[in-house]
């Protein structure tokens, strides 16, 4: 699977008043699903929010309980 | 190099995504898109608070001594290659960015202690997915069978949750590749580690599409109760991979900030650690709980109102502890179980 990245077109003299880096904005296209792979793997629906809710790692420690410094 | 009769009408303009932190004995940089940390001198973070006011001509005029234009240039040099900052003609069109923070959910992560108790967890959980919980930690200090965690697994599949991890007490009885198959099974569970084990050893799943790591950790090390909390070390540093979480331990308690415990008592509490319960989760909406004024105060004990930490140059990277302090009962002394001297800059 393969994301294809095109820029948004601008008319030059919208450019010229937007900060430097809106002169790249990009959007996804939308692509076909890879057989073989599927990001629905880490999503998942949520009724009660009516979206798709996607699984990460916590943004930070949650607790201190293990020592890290002592496994290796 | 750089050229400096080329630049000194020009500004130098640190990123936005990167921060100094002054400490007593040295600064750091945190650059929070790459998730680099640089130490610098304390004489540099003087240098680098008159980036927004003067040119690069006038901060070179204000130099006594030759070699001081030198030690500029090698810092300016060292900023722009490793991708900290640049030259810029307005400063004022790149203003400081805003360091406050808030979030959507009333609770961000939570702690939920169990020994020898069953929990309501299918309450509990519902409960911290009404207040948008994300991220949760359950900490077992008994021996506990797969078909349990996996019963309790079951229960985050209509909730929010994006991010499950389990501590759990090693089970000779259970075959490592057990775990290995549970966090296969629940994308939702970002990592098991099992303390106790007769060897350190990791086991790991990635993702080469989305780097997603899935991490099953044997430990060695002995857990008995919440007590062993609180150990604060580099390994225990983590630098946030946003401006909002740099923001966040800026303007708030690092460990306790938007954080609901519920102790093995069923208690609820800041953190299991810390003595006071506001109430057991049996009989005490922990929604109720978040509209006493006592319960939110810890969410906001920032760094720079803990004594020794507010000179310690890692005190925005520094994840904290209010339960452990090396004054007991002064919940604004540095966290007990940090070995690091800010005013030597060393490690005990
Ligand atoms: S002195 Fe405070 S801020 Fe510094 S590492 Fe220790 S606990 Fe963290
Ligand atoms: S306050 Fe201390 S004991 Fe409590 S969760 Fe944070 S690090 Fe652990």
């Amino acid at each position: 699977m393969y994301i294809d990245l095109k820029e948004l077109a601008l008319r030059e003299a919208a450019k010229m008043h937007y900060p430097l880096f809106y002169n790249f904005i990009i959007y996804n296209e939308l692509l076909e699903k890879d057989e073989n792979y599927s990001l629905t793997d880490f999503k998942k629906f949520n009724e009660r929010l009516d979206c798709d809710i996607e699984y990460q790692q916590p943004s930070k420690l949650i607790s201190k309980i293990i020592n890290f410094n002592e496994i290796d | 190099m750089i050229s400096l009769e080329q630049h000194t009408d020009h500004y130098f303009y640190l990123y936005a995504n990167c921060f100094v932190t002054r400490g007593f004995s040295r600064s750091t940089i945190i650059d929070v898109a790459h998730k680099n940390l640089y130490f610098i001198d304390n004489a540099y973070c003087d240098l680098i608070s008159r980036f927004r006011v003067d040119k690069i001509g006038a901060v070179i005029n204000s130099f006594e001594a030759q070699k001081d234009v030198t030690y500029f240039l090698e810092f300016l040099n060292f900023l722009q290659a490793n991708n900290l900052g640049t030259f810029v003609q307005d400063i004022t069109l790149f203003p400081a960015i805003s360091l406050d923070w808030d979030h959507p959910s009333k609770v961000t992560n939570a702690i939920i202690d169990s020994r020898n108790i069953n929990h309501d967890f299918e309450d509990i959980l519902k409960q911290l997915d009404d207040l948008g919980c994300l991220d949760v930690q359950l900490r077992f200090y008994e021996k506990t069978e797969i078909s349990y965690l996996e019963s309790i697994l079951e229960l985050t599949a209509p909730t929010a949750i994006t991010a499950v991890q389990m501590i759990i007490r090693y089970n000779a009885l259970i075959d490592s590749m057990d775990y290995h198959r549970l966090v296969k099974k629940y994308p939702v569970l970002d990592l098991i580690i099992v303390y106790g084990s007769p060897e350190n050893k990791f086991l790991e799943q990635h993702d080469d599409v989305r780097e997603v790591f899935k991490k099953v950790l044997f430990t060695t090390q002995a857990v008995d109760s919440c007590a062993s909390c609180g150990t604060i070390n580099l390994r225990s540093m983590s630098i946030p991979d946003s401006v909002q979480g740099y923001a966040e331990n800026v303007r708030h308690n690092s460990c306790l900030n938007r954080k609901v415990s519920v102790d093995e008592n069923g208690d609820i509490k800041n953190c299991p650690s810390l003595p006071r319960s506001f109430g057991n989760v049996k009989d005490t909406p922990i929604a109720r709980v978040l509209e006493d004024k006592d319960f939110i105060k810890a969410w906001n004990i920032s760094k720079e109102s803990i004594t020794v930490c507010k000179d310690c140059e890692f005190r925005n990277i520094c994840s904290d502890c209010r339960a452990y302090t090396s004054i007991p009962g002064d919940i604004l002394s540095k966290p007990a179980k940090c070995t690091y001297d800010p005013y030597l800059a060393n490690f005990a």
